[in-house]
């Protein structure tokens, strides 16, 4: 059995950051993919802009 | 089974911006209003058909988005209530596009990380598909570059243009840095896994979660961690700690 990975004693420096958490709906899954993609892609704080990225996908009831 | 408030097909997204510790926070959310604006009318309200409303769990405050998406509509918008939410409604030549008026914005934490040092493509895949997998069970996390190739630093050559690459976890300069590189032997790749969170809760529980799912990994070395010596972030999450 192949042997654990070892953890380094270290740590992720971390900060406080502001966010937005918003649900977005389409008609169909294409669109709703590309939208969700497209506007979490390019992330840019580290150059003064935004970032995103995608928590979940929701279904419609 | 979650749902959506106009009962169609959905995803729960995130939007982050930095803080500015050398200037009022009303100037970093301004900067954030303002870019946020515009990804979500380049890349949402561009598309058929697609609404945005309001998810934030536990709200500082309020952005309200007739500004600078409302307006998109020149005056023609219009608030419409709808589901029991304030809606602005822009007229489009594909009608229409909706979108909540008060969009809440709060604090979270942002930059945590974790690198898993490989020793092949296959440990690579691998290892990152099972990280983001295990980190997407929780609650509240994203992240931001899924896999990045590019951790970097902040110190550089360059500072123009930004952060720029870690060298000294730079796999094909270990040879030329002879004692300053820093990759333990036998490895040849280190993504970065970037976690972005509503509560310190939630990313280290994302943390622990994309860590224990590497460790096993055939061809996985070592997990470790980017940090700027305590000396730009508020937060340190120390990775031995996630497993006590």
């Amino acid at each position: 059995m192949a042997k654990s990975a070892e953890i380094e004693d270290t740590y992720a420096e971390a900060f406080a950051g502001i966010y937005t958490r918003v649900i977005i709906t389409a008609d169909d899954e294409e669109t709703l993919r590309k939208a969700a993609e497209d506007a979490t892609a390019t992330p840019s704080i580290v150059i003064g802009r935004v970032e995103g990225g995608i928590e979940n996908w929701l279904s419609e009831k | 089974e979650k749902e959506t408030p106009d009962k169609r097909k959905g995803a729960l997204l995130q939007f982050w911006g930095g803080i500015d510790p050398k200037k009022p926070f009303s100037d970093s959310l301004k900067k954030f209003e303002v870019e946020l604006s515009y990804r979500i009318r380049q890349d949402i309200l561009v598309k058929p058909f697609t609404a945005v409303f309001d998810a934030a769990p536990n709200a500082e405050g309020k952005i309200d988005m007739m500004e600078r998406v409302g307006h998109c509509g020149d005056g023609y918008e219009w608030i419409e209530k709808r589901y029991g939410r304030e809606l602005i409604i822009v007229p489009i030549m594909v009608p229409d596009f909706t979108i909540e008026r008060q969009i809440g914005y709060a604090r979270g934490v942002m930059g945590a990380n974790f690198w898993i040092m490989c020793k092949t493509k296959d440990a690579l895949k691998e290892a990152s598909e099972k990280a983001l997998k295990a980190i997407h069970t929780v609650e509240g996390v994203i992240t931001p570059f899924d896999v990045c190739s590019a951790g970097s630093k902040p110190e550089t050559r360059y500072p123009w243009i930004g952060p720029t690459t870690n060298h000294p976890y730079c796999p094909s300069l270990k040879k030329k840095l002879g004692k300053e590189s820093k990759v333990p032997e036998g490895v040849n790749y280190i993504p970065e896994i970037v976690i972005n969170g509503t509560t310190m809760e939630a990313v280290k529980k994302a943390m622990k979660n994309g860590v224990k799912a590497v460790l096993n990994v055939d061809g996985v070395v070592k997990v470790s961690a980017g940090n700027y010596g305590g000396k730009l972030g508020e937060y340190k999450i120390y990775l031995r700690e996630l497993f006590k």
